[in-house]
């Protein structure tokens, strides 16, 4: 049971992977890939990053560091003290995308809110601050909150019905178990024990019990 | 008692469970559902640009800290007062700027020029931003430039007042007044022609743009180059 419910989770991440894993079955990377604790940290890292609408995250943050850095009149050349009516809409903006974007990180229950305001701020700041920080800001604040609003938990909408990802999952599993099995199962009521070692080489006997389950 | 409390520590490990598996379960972008709200924002994005680039849409503009360059072919303004004060940088530099505000002025031609150095030795880019150039000009208002580079072929001052004190300059109404003690001046109106300045911030409440063009170009081509020609004595 226990084996079940970790398979699909380890396996889960796999096929939308952007890194290569070997095509192993799922519980055997699962137990290969602790061994290194930058591995790990990796892999918890990219689990946080794949429950939550992350790079929409990163594009309001830097949408709202650009739109309120351009106004702030804390740079290099230091400070200024008119920053008009526009610089307090762009500092105003830009920190609010900012805590949009972090809030989509932290919350991401309320992803939709939050993207959907994300979304409104981008085209205000085309007027209110800069063209919305050069148009980079409000496309960068665009992109983003429409990627916010796009990032659904779970998986995308079943194609076939009723072939969920844990049940095709376990039947790739109970697949793997019964290959195995099958046979060493089969030939023992015919062979005695002692010639089952010369059995697995033939080709006809191992392709057709699968077929028969399936 | 106890019955109760098993019950709800096992209620508990499996709420735990349930936890960890929602916060694990990955999501996904929906492309259809991305297409639903990122195309209606970038279609008002392009009305609300065609529309400023028409004029009949004020932007807002503040631009501080980065030294920019403004020119133009023209600039008639009404309520002006100018200023000496200084920005100082973190490292307690001193740069002394004029500062300029003009109620509501008209530009242009209008340029204005942002040379930034990219970082990993990418070299600059210039960014310009043009407006006014096909008949209506540009109109801006609460304009305020701190610029340590002003220049132009000719200038008329109306009604001008030289040598006041920069705390009760009063002709660009509804805008800050210096430090008092400080030099300034002031004019009911002005009109610059072929203005060239250098300014540490721009800021501008509305802005109208007629046949606005915003352009990113690779390596240092500010509006016009080298100091300003004919600066005026600040």
């Amino acid at each position: 049971m226990s084996d079940s419910t970790e398979g699909p989770l380890a396996d889960g991440p796999d096929p939308a992977g952007d890194e290569p894993v070997s095509p192993a079955p799922p519980a055997m990377t699962g137990r290969a890939r602790p061994s290194s604790p930058l591995g790990r940290a990796w892999r918890g890292f990219r689990a946080w990053r794949r429950s939550r609408p992350f790079w929409a995250g990163v594009l309001l943050i830097i949408a709202g560091a650009e739109l309120l850095l351009i106004p702030l009149p804390i740079h290099d050349m230091g400070v200024i003290l008119h920053i008009g009516v526009g610089g307090v809409s762009g500092i105003l903006i830009g920190a609010v995308l900012i805590l949009i974007g972090l809030l989509l990180w932290f919350h991401p229950a309320q992803h939709i809110f939050y993207s959907i305001v994300a979304v409104l701020l981008a085209l205000a700041a085309l007027i209110a601050s800069n063209l919305g920080g050069f148009l980079l800001g409000t496309l960068l604040g665009i992109i983003g909150g429409s990627l916010g609003f796009a990032w659904m938990p779970g998986r995308p909408e079943r194609r076939t019905p009723g072939s969920g990802w844990s049940p095709t999952a376990l039947r790739k599993l109970t697949l793997s178990v019964t290959r195995t099995r099958r046979p060493t199962l089969s030939p023992t009521p015919k062979r005695p024990p002692t010639l089952r070692s010369a059995q697995p080489p033939r080709p006809g006997r191992a392709p057709t019990p699968p077929q028969r389950i399936r | 008692m106890s019955s109760e409390i098993n019950p709800s520590a096992g209620g508990r490990r499996h709420l735990f469970g349930h936890r960890r598996a929602r916060a694990s379960v990955p999501g996904r972008v929906r492309w259809r559902r991305f297409a639903l709200m990122f195309l209606p924002a970038a279609a008002v994005t392009a009305i609300l640009l065609v529309v400023t680039a028409n004029g009949a849409l004020a932007v807002s503009f503040s631009i501080s800290g980065q030294q920019g360059e403004t020119s133009a072919d023209s600039l008639t303004g009404t309520g002006f007062q100018q200023f000496g004060t200084a920005d100082v940088t973190k490292g307690g530099t001193i740069i002394p700027v004029a500062e300029s505000e003009i109620s509501s002025a008209q530009i242009t031609n209008l340029c204005q020029s942002l040379v930034e150095s990219l970082p990993l030795g990418l070299g600059d880019v210039t960014l310009t931003i043009r407006g006014g150039t096909g008949g209506t000009p540009v109109s801006a208002s609460s304009l305020i430039i701190d610029a340590n580079q002003l220049g132009g072929s000719t200038a008329t001052f109306n009604n001008i007042q030289e040598g006041i004190d920069a705390g009760s300059v009063s002709d660009a109404t509804g805008m800050a007044a210096g430090t008092e003690g400080n030099f300034a001046q002031q004019a009911t109106s002005i009109s610059i022609s072929n203005l060239q300045e250098v300014a540490y911030a721009t800021s501008a409440g509305t802005l109208t743009l007629p046949g606005f063009s915003l352009s990113l170009t690779a390596g240092d081509s500010p509006c016009f180059a080298g100091g300003p020609v004919n600066s005026f004595n600040l």
